[in-house]
């Protein structure tokens, strides 16, 4: 079969179904128009309150997400907070507070950040005290907190960082 | 409901044997098992000066525990590690406080500082301790003992007294080893006086005391006898 011949009964088909169908597809429009106003009924507003709530659940979602996400992503380690302590060594693999307030156990630090910053949040129920410490960076090497008000000079020549917990007014730890 | 009961009661021998791991205490006896294991050549000595420390209440069972088995994972000699020991327990009989020395030698431990230098650190302070103890028992400032100081009258507690040595010493200490100025009694002075002020646990009537009773003078010799042994 040729492919002009195939179209043609394609035609002959279609136009024979179409005449045995006529009397459904006559005023097919008009009847589609007519019905739509039995279908209005579903798109009838619903009272107001319960999606004004859910709206404003949803912007309070966002904005609150977006304080977590903001802090999360842009402030880094809470270094401002006095009961944090911060050490910049981007380097390192490992950092570990060491000091009187751990009784000299090595309390691994958080880190690092992108900016190579490890922190470390001290204890809840620290004594109010004087505290010697430092940094133990990758297991062996001291270093003392640059951030630190007071300084002491220690076994071989190495210095200790001073904390005096509760730090007055306007110090940082 | 035979399962319930096996359940509740397995439960409940869980709960005790936690409660008691928790408040499980270290006894002088767990301590002087740890210098047995140690090897000590000395080991009545030791038991000795110890037990007095305890009743004393200069050192907790548990602080000592704490740096006998610090001691236990170090490489060096035992003579090396029995000599940390022996410093503190010299110390404790010659009825000084021990805080200091203690915390000294935890700390080379954790720098891995090797143990001689631990040792002779362990001996300057101790030396330092037994001159502020000498220098405060000759102004009246002894344990149990009370002071009188202008309107207020203060009983002299072990705490207070142990606590203001210590501070004292840990001062002179520091600022000789800070390279500050020998000559300077004044500063030196002032350099004692805060730091015996920022402890909580020393009156502050004690404070004002000692700041009363001890002369500038008296601070910068024994600054001066730091120094020396320092040098030596």
């Amino acid at each position: 079969m040729h492919e002009h011949e195939l179209e043609q009964l394609i035609k002959e088909t279609v136009a024979q179904h179409t005449a045995a169908y006529q009397d459904r597809i006559e005023d097919l429009e008009y009847r589609v128009v007519d019905a739509l106003p039995d279908r209005t009924a579903v798109l009838e507003p619903r009272p107001a309150w319960p999606m004004r709530l859910a709206l404003a659940a949803t912007a309070l979602v966002i904005f609150l997400g977006g304080f977590w996400l903001g802090g999360t992503l842009s402030d880094g380690p809470p270094c401002a907070d006095p009961d944090v302590l911060c050490l910049v060594y981007p380097n390192a693999k490992s950092v570990a507070l060491v000091g009187q307030l751990t009784y000299w156990e090595r309390w691994p630090m958080n880190g690092p950040d992108r900016h190579g910053i490890w922190w470390i949040r001290l204890p809840r129920n620290l004594e109010p005290g004087r505290y010697e410490y430092g940094f133990m960076v990758d297991e062996y090497h001291w270093v003392h907190d640059p951030r630190a008000r007071e300084f002491v000079h220690t076994f071989d020549n190495k210095i200790n960082s001073v904390l005096i917990w509760p730090p007055s007014r306007g110090d940082s730890p | 409901m035979k399962y319930l009961h096996s359940i509740l009661l397995i439960t409940l021998l869980v709960s005790a044997n936690v409660l008691a791991l928790r408040t499980e205490q270290v006894t002088p006896q767990d301590v002087y098992n740890c210098f047995r294991a140690l090897n000590v050549s000395d080991l009545q000595f030791l038991i000795n000066a110890y037990d007095k420390g305890f009743k004393d209440r200069r050192i907790a069972p548990q602080t000592a525990l704490t740096l006998c088995q610090r001691l236990a994972q170090s490489a060096a000699p035992i003579s090396l590690r029995e000599g940390v020991l022996r410093v503190i327990g010299l110390a404790l009989i010659e009825e000084l406080p021990v805080t200091m020395l203690v915390d000294k030698a935890l700390e080379g431990l954790a720098k891995g500082v090797a143990l001689e230098a631990i040792n002779d650190e362990l001996v300057q302070r101790k030396a330092t301790l037994g001159e502020v103890k000498a220098l405060f028992a000759s102004k009246g400032i002894r344990i149990s003992l009370t002071i009188r100081f202008g309107t207020a009258t203060l009983e002299l507690t072990l705490e207070a007294v142990d606590t203001a040595i210590t501070e004292a010493a840990r001062a002179l200490e520091d600022y000789v080893r800070g390279g500050q100025r020998i000559e300077d009694a004044a500063a030196i002075k002032a350099t004692v006086q805060r730091y015996l002020a920022s402890n909580r646990v020393i009156p502050p009537t004690l404070v004002s005391f000692i700041d009363q009773v001890v002369s500038a003078a008296e601070w910068a010799q024994l600054a001066q006898n730091v120094a020396n042994r320092l040098k030596r």
